[in-house]
């Protein structure tokens, strides 16, 4: 990564700035801590142009509205997966035609979502007006009539729970020529109409607050109930015609859709052109931008700087300074950026520890999934992904990355004579009376599990020692070279001596004189290890500091803990062969003929793509971990940003060079 | 049927129980993605992932159990005659997926609840709450192997 800094004239800042984002390569910094020194304020200020970014902002919502409206109503087959699609310039001029063009007629579409809410909000109401009515189509009297020239005219409602014979019999009390309906009830209320005397108004309205009435709300409507649900449904009717008219408008525009997904994109450009500007500073003719800047694109950034007469100047970050992080790997690696993308960038003092764990991380994948016939599903459906989708950034890297393993997982199918479990086995025993079986190239770990564990283990500790061995080269090459030889090489002697003094007596058996050998070398590597762990400390350390090599030495235990969980590696390839095994047995258990056949044949697919994602997953999960966890455990601490150049952000289209088509 | 081969099936059903756990973890994960879901329901796969997690136990726990199962002949086979220290054994080694499977597949569902939770706020993040996921089945991939070295080491 090198710094830029760059002065250019306010004339060329537009014809620049559409440059760089087409190159896509620079990163701007934030200037405001800038003008806090009184150097900068002096004579530059900060450029920006927040009200047009605003602006375009509110215009990108509109124009996000009209594309969701567009894709609910259009009855069109939409694709699997959303990717940008890749076009030319050329060709997107002509999708978009006229850009003021796009324009009205993305008004034209917003002026129609507005009136479709519109009338969804109309229909809301009038369907809870309909609601508030329905309780009432018993009631034929006019809704207006409040008042005779004697009598009240009253609806309202009582709780539910309320008696409704004593209300009657206390009303009739007090006044006999009252009438009270009950017009209906549900579960929480009774619908009463009452006609009452003038004259008893009073005593009545008593009576009814002691039974919770209220009166009911018609707001201004007038005639009767079933008039009013007859008016409201013509209402109802009109409204969902006019939205049915709208949707109908949609799905023609639909016919548009590409050319105002063209239109969001440059939008979009536009939006982030005008963002560009809050990085600024400016004086009244110049600009002024720093940045970051790729170490291979310095010669091409340099053509365009001096096309645009900018004066600048790319230097090499100081040591220590924070950097934006781009990892760059070559081609078979790349995909295993993924894993570190997921975990964190690796921060400017770190190196990318990409290239060393993308192996491990192939090899673990494959001994914990180690099917050949899962391997070629995994490797199959991914590369054809790749093939069919133009898949880009993280997803795409993630599906090379599994493409990549399902061959991992083929190979180790192979080694460990797996092919959908015993699927042969089980077929040719239950369909053609004879057994055949698949042999390993190597071994079947069902019956010698003993051995995968301790290569597991191996495997392991050769990918810890090598994580130690990371941490001893940053140590090295930022000048620690004391502390490389206290927190690794004296490691690698007591775990090696360890090593050694426990099993050397294995490694050649039948051969005292060569074991014994490797064992004394042990004892004392063993010896050397540790001494050297307590020893340093109490000479480097200070005060009480001079014991902690005591305490790290007993770090050592974390590291059986550490290569213990490497046993993953042969527990989980033990899980996916073995209910891969389970299925082929159930199917098994059918019998001969053809119906046996036939139920086989969906218990195994069925049982196989169980067996196949979820050992998948776990596949995916666990080899992460081992990176995570284990290996980074002990060099890496990430924390790194990633470089997030300025370029053409589009949601939709990629336009791409001619040539590239 | 002999003493030694009804104490092996009961270890195939002490194996099994590993399933309670991944039921009871599956169910505590789904409660938590449903809610993420009713904000945001682009979030489908990802919650998917982390639910299927504890779901594991479940499996190494069926895993052991047709095992056992298998090598005393009761799938598809005819019934081995098990004396009860050999019956005993085999209890014995459906015991460790069993009981683990259970308890870690529940703490296995909480801790990936809360990594639903996580990425809830924070979308990027879901191999962070994998990986803690991945912390807990560690003692239940453990538990497994011991079971199954247990159940290798003895020929009947």
């Amino acid at each position: 990564m090198n710094r830029l800094s760059v002065i250019g004239l306010q004339e060329e800042k537009d014809s620049l700035f559409e440059e760089l984002m087409e190159f896509g390569a620079v990163e701007l910094n934030d200037q405001s801590e800038k003008l806090l020194t009184k150097e900068w304020a002096q004579i530059a200020g900060r450029d920006g142009n927040e009200d047009e970014v605003s602006i375009l902002d509110g215009h990108l919502s509109q124009v996000q509205a009209v594309l969701d409206m567009i894709d609910r109503f259009d009855t069109a087959k939409r694709p699997l997966l959303a990717v940008r699609k890749e076009v030319s310039r050329q060709k997107y001029e002509e999708l978009l035609g006229s850009a003021k063009e796009a324009e009205s007629e993305v008004g034209r579409l917003y002026a129609l979502c507005e009136r479709w809410n519109d009338a969804q909000t109309e229909q809301n109401m009038i369907q809870s007006a309909q609601a508030s009515l329905m309780p009432w189509t018993a009631y034929d009297l006019p809704l207006e009539l409040r008042e005779t020239r004697n009598v009240y005219v009253r609806c309202g409602v009582i709780p539910a729970v309320a008696d409704e014979e004593a209300l009657r019999q206390q009303i009739s009390e007090v006044s006999k020529e009252s009438v009270l309906t009950v017009l209906g009830r549900d579960q929480e209320q009774q619908y009463l109409n009452l006609l009452y005397m003038k004259a008893d108004a009073g005593s009545i309205m008593d009576i009814l607050k002691t039974f919770g009435y209220a009166e009911a709300q018609f707001k201004d409507m007038t005639g009767t109930v079933s008039e009013n649900l007859k008016k409201l449904d013509e209402q109802l009717e009109d409204v969902k015609k006019r939205q049915k008219e709208l949707e109908e408008d949609f799905r023609r525009a639909a016919a548009e859709k590409e050319r105002i997904q063209c239109y969001y994109d440059t939008v979009i450009v536009r939006r982030d052109k005008a963002k560009v500007s809050e990085r600024l500073l400016k004086t009244k003719q110049a600009f002024y931008f720093d940045g970051w800047l790729p170490q291979n694109c310095k010669e091409q950034a340099k053509k365009i700087l001096d096309a645009h007469d900018c004066w600048y100047e790319i230097t090499v970050p100081d040591k220590g300074e924070e950097t934006p992080i781009l990892l760059q790997n070559a081609s078979l690696v790349t995909p295993f950026e993924t894993v570190t993308d997921l975990y964190s960038m690796p921060s400017s003092q770190e190196i990318d520890p990409t290239p060393i764990f993308s192996f491990f991380y192939f090899l673990f994948f494959g001994m914990m999934f180690a099917d050949m016939g899962y391997g070629i599903i995994l490797s199959g459906v991914c590369f054809a992904g790749l093939k069919l989708f133009k898949l880009e950034g993280l997803a795409y890297k993630l599906v090379k990355m599994l493409a990549f393993c399902g061959i991992s997982t083929f190979i180790w199918g192979l080694l460990f004579g797996s092919f959908f479990g015993n699927i042969i086995t089980v077929v040719s025993e239950s369909f053609f009376g004879h057994g055949i079986t698949i042999s390993p190239l190597w071994f079947d770990p069902i019956s010698d599990p003993m051995k995968l564990l301790v290569f597991s283990c191996i495997i392991g500790g050769i990918h810890l020692f090598i994580g130690l061995g990371i941490k001893a080269y940053l140590l090295i090459r930022d000048g620690q070279v004391l502390d490389a030889v206290e927190d690794v090489f004296v490691w690698y002697a007591l775990l090696i001596g360890i090593v050694l003094l426990l099993f050397g007596g294995s490694i050649v058996p039948g051969r005292p004189d060569i074991t014994g050998v490797l064992t004394e070398i042990g004892k004392w590597l063993a010896i050397i290890g540790a001494a050297g762990i307590v020893g340093l400390r109490a000479v480097r350390g200070k005060g009480i500091g001079r014991a902690v090599g005591l305490w790290n030495l007993y770090g050592a235990t974390s590291w059986l803990g550490d290569v213990l969980s490497y046993s993953r590696l042969l527990a989980l390839g033990l899980a996916s062969a073995v209910i891969a095994q389970v299925f082929n047995a159930l199917g098994g258990m059918l019998g001969h003929g053809i119906i046996a056949a036939i139920g086989f044949v969906i218990i195994a697919v069925i049982g196989h793509a169980f067996n196949f994602f979820i050992n998948a997953l776990g596949t995916f999960v666990h080899a992460s971990r081992l990176q995570y966890v284990e290996f980074f455990g002990k060099f890496y601490e990430g924390g790194g940003t990633p470089f997030d150049p300025l370029k053409k952000n589009t949601k939709y289209v990629k336009i791409v060079k001619e040539e590239k088509l | 049927m002999s003493l030694g081969l009804a104490l092996a099936v009961i270890g195939a059903a002490i194996a099994a129980l590993a399933g309670v756990g991944s039921g009871i973890g599956v169910g505590i994960a789904g409660e938590a993605a449903a809610g993420v879901i009713a904000e945001d329901p682009k979030k489908f796969g990802q919650t998917l992932v982390l639910q299927a997690l504890p779901g594991t136990q479940g499996i190494y726990g069926l895993l052991m159990a047709f095992l056992i199962l298998t090598k005393i002949g009761m799938l598809g086979g005819t019934p081995v005659d098990l004396t009860w220290t050999q019956g005993l054994y085999l209890l014995a080694c459906g015991i460790p997926v069993g009981v683990v499977g259970i308890w870690s597949a529940i703490a296995q569902g909480k801790t990936v609840a809360a990594g639903i939770m996580l990425i809830a706020k924070r979308p990027g993040e879901l191999a962070k709450g994998m990986i803690y996921g991945a912390m807990v089945e560690t003692y239940a991939v453990l538990a497994l192997l011991i079971s199954f070295l247990m159940y290798n080491a003895i020929q009947l």
